[in-house]
């Protein structure tokens, strides 16, 4: 009985710990996102915000509010650029 | 009677390798999504195909692949999941499908690693896992031992 399943909990184990390994927290290559009222909103692009360490940061329509944002869907993640205000209108 | 039965071993071997692989699949699909589930939200979100239903999706199919690579750790289970695998791989690749003809600028809501692959490769990738589950049924079908049958009373009637 033991020996039954110690194979594919083994299985069950090594992708567990591939699914860890292959976790990419760097961020969402494909866009950029900014939080809105609590929840994730996809960009639609990636925006690019120059070099430096400024938080980046978009304005989406006139007069609008400013939003930070971020590389993925991950608070800590917070794309960095040159402090321009990218205007998305 | 000595060989059928060789070949016998090599083909639940053979089952039980494809059962591994696919414990193997699905949990790190399953357990790769769950880790990063808001972005495996929100890209189904994104999908004009299937983000109506929304939050269905994104806990439904880690929980449908994790079920499905239970199934796998019980040898009279085995068949079943094999045939759940057969028609999950169906539908992804159905999907995949779709999403190639109608949408191709959709992010792929997929896990770990498999998210680099192109629309086209990934349907590939599906494609070989869906003939692996075929391979499954079909050496488990064949693997099916013979009901045990009595010919005593028949050698005993010959013999007479």
């Amino acid at each position: 009985m033991k020996t039954k399943f110690l194979l594919p909990v083994l299985a069950m184990i090594f992708a567990i710990g591939m699914s860890f390994t292959s976790l990419d927290s760097a961020g969402d290559p494909n866009q950029d996102y900014i939080l809105q009222d609590g929840v994730f909103m996809p960009l639609g692009e990636e925006l690019n915000c120059g070099n430096g360490s400024i938080v980046c940061r978009v304005q989406l329509e006139p007069n609008g509010q400013i939003y930070e944002v971020y590389d993925s869907v991950n608070p800590s993640v917070l794309k960095k650029g040159n402090g321009d205000i990218k205007k998305l209108y | 009677m000595m060989a059928l039965k060789f070949r016998t071993t090599e083909k639940n071997l053979m089952v039980e390798i494809i059962s591994y692989l696919f414990i193997v699949l699905f949990v790190y699909a399953a357990v790769s999504k769950l880790l990063d589930f808001e972005q495996f939200r929100v890209q189904v979100g994104q999908s004009p195909l299937i983000n109506t239903l929304g939050d269905y999706v994104a806990w439904g199919v880690p929980v449908v692949e994790i079920s499905i690579s239970l199934l796998f750790f019980f040898s009279k289970l085995r068949l079943i999941g094999l045939w759940a695998s057969f028609f999950l791989m169906s539908i992804f690749s159905a999907y995949i499908i779709l999403v190639l003809n109608f949408a191709d600028a959709i992010p792929c809501s997929c896990g770990g690693v498999i998210a680099s692959l192109s629309w086209k490769e990934h349907l590939v990738f599906n494609i070989g896992w869906l003939l692996l589950a075929l391979l499954g049924i079909f050496l488990s079908h064949k693997t099916k031992e013979p009901k045990n049958i009595d010919t005593r009373p028949f050698l005993i009637q010959k013999m007479k």
